[in-house]
């Protein structure tokens, strides 16, 4: 069986491979960043998505997906060393500080970015957008967490239950 | 938008409530039927972690030997004060000590007979008789309890000697060598039974011990009015008083430092259940 190509084999120029959006943008982009996706690493691996061909991304809208890109370029050199174990301190605070900038987004943009980072499997970007909304629904309600995330108003029915858990548990909240 | 919130996947949104505190799991669990099955069906929802709720309390008065329970009578049918429903017992008990719901009682203040009772479910356990301390005299001791259900299902009963001063006048203060009560995070685990008060020596931690400095206290280093003491310490008598365990640490009362040392009673596993929630 032949042995996979190296993750960081950095033999001259950087391999490009191009990710075609939902709504048919083409994106070119380094190999290895697009590798942080465990749904396009295989296919990359196996020489896909070279020259004119492309990878296509159904799920994905061009807007989500320079997104996702831009994490992905940002993080890959990271990643490339095997999770950063020598990662310089600046270079942690500075990969923090893009993060933390990264999720500061739009709710709408936000759940773009969940669904991309679930179907494309960037356990990054999954773990950091998670955290996000994680940091929404803290301390809050039910019905505040409703109101954050924006959820329609609940139904009697819905309302009924949520009165109930408030008698069960709204000590909870004080 | 809205939708999207709301057809999260389920792997999604476990994810993001995995990475809640319990009470806020607990306030997640009611945004809407969705979000209600994802927490069950992966039990995220660690109620054991959740706050109780006060249900009542115990008040041990002065110079009476049973224990009286104060509760709102609509909240607390299932607990009660009298322990009559206990084998042995005739009417009341007294409680020693208690943690996280759990009570220590001397049946009929019967310090020989001690029982480990869980109120709310009147789950109760008769503790073997506590080993005799190696002592020099007969001393008088206490018996708490360290019980965490977040950390085990077991509880641990510890008999601590009291040593009283001599001289029967505040500040006049015996150093009792300080014994090591060890126990680890976890496991409150650790058996002193090398107990060898050293009377008129200074005290001293082991090194091991990991809950104070050493211990320094002259009564030149204190202005106390002995008058006033006089009067109102007439029967005082110093000794260490145990409020509590904490995992990390020890808690005493601030007032007086003298030795405490440590016999312990591992008792079975107790069936764990906890004060009804309101």
């Amino acid at each position: 069986m032949a042995a996979p190509e190296s993750g960081d084999g950095n033999n001259g120029a950087a391999r490009m491979v191009t990710l075609i959006s939902s709504d048919n943008t083409r994106f070119e982009v380094e190999a290895a960043a697009a590798s942080l996706s465990q749904t396009l690493q295989l296919t990359i691996l196996d020489g896909g998505g070279g020259g004119g061909d492309g990878i296509p991304l159904p799920n994905v809208d061009s807007a989500t997906l320079s997104k996702v890109l831009e994490y992905c370029i940002k993080h890959a050199p990271a990643a490339a060393n095997g999770g950063a174990p020598n990662a310089t301190a600046v270079d942690r605070a500075e990969l923090e500080r893009f993060d933390n900038e990264f999720v500061n987004i739009d709710q709408s943009v936000l759940y773009s970015l969940i669904m991309a980072a679930h179907n494309l499997e960037i356990e990054g970007l999954q773990s950091l957008v998670a955290k996000k909304v994680a940091d929404m629904i803290k301390g809050k309600s039910p019905m505040e967490i409703r109101r954050t995330l924006g959820f329609p108003d609940p139904t009697p029915e819905e309302q009924a239950e949520m009165n109930a858990h408030m008698l069960e548990y709204g000590w909870a909240y004080e | 938008m809205e939708d999207l919130a709301q057809r999260l996947p389920n792997d999604v949104l476990a994810d993001i409530l995995r990475r809640l505190a319990p009470r806020c799991v607990a306030a997640s669990r009611c945004v809407c039927r969705a979000w209600r099955d994802v927490v069950d069906a992966r039990d995220l929802l660690r109620a054991e972690l959740l706050p109780l709720t006060l249900a009542g309390i115990f008040i041990n008065f002065h110079c009476l030997d049973i224990t009286e329970l104060f509760s709102r009578p609509s909240t607390n049918a299932s607990i009660c004060g009298k322990h009559d429903y206990l084998p042995g017992v005739r009417s009341w008990s007294c409680v020693l000590h208690h943690c996280n719901g759990l009570l220590l009682i001397a049946v009929d203040n019967d310090r020989d007979d001690l029982r480990v009772l869980n109120p709310a479910t009147r789950f109760c356990t008769a503790l073997p008789r506590c080993p005799a301390p190696v002592m020099e005299t007969d001393r008088l001791h206490d018996e708490y309890l360290a019980y965490d259900p977040a950390v085990s299902p077991h509880y641990q009963v510890f008999s601590i000697p009291r040593f009283e001063s001599k001289g029967g006048r505040i500040g006049d203060f015996h150093y009792d060598r300080f014994q090591d009560l060890n126990y680890y995070y976890g496991k409150y685990n650790k058996i002193v039974d090398d107990v060898e008060p050293n009377m008129g020596e200074e005290s001293e931690w082991s090194s091991e011990a990991s809950f104070s400095d050493k211990f320094e206290w002259s009564s030149d280093d204190h202005n106390i009015d002995q008058r006033r003491n006089n009067n109102i310490y007439k029967n005082y008598r110093e000794y260490t008083e145990i409020l509590g365990f904490h995992p990390k640490d020890m808690v005493e009362t601030p007032r007086v430092h003298k030795s405490v040392a440590a016999s312990c009673g591992l008792v079975p596993p107790v069936d764990t259940g906890f004060w009804p929630q309101v």
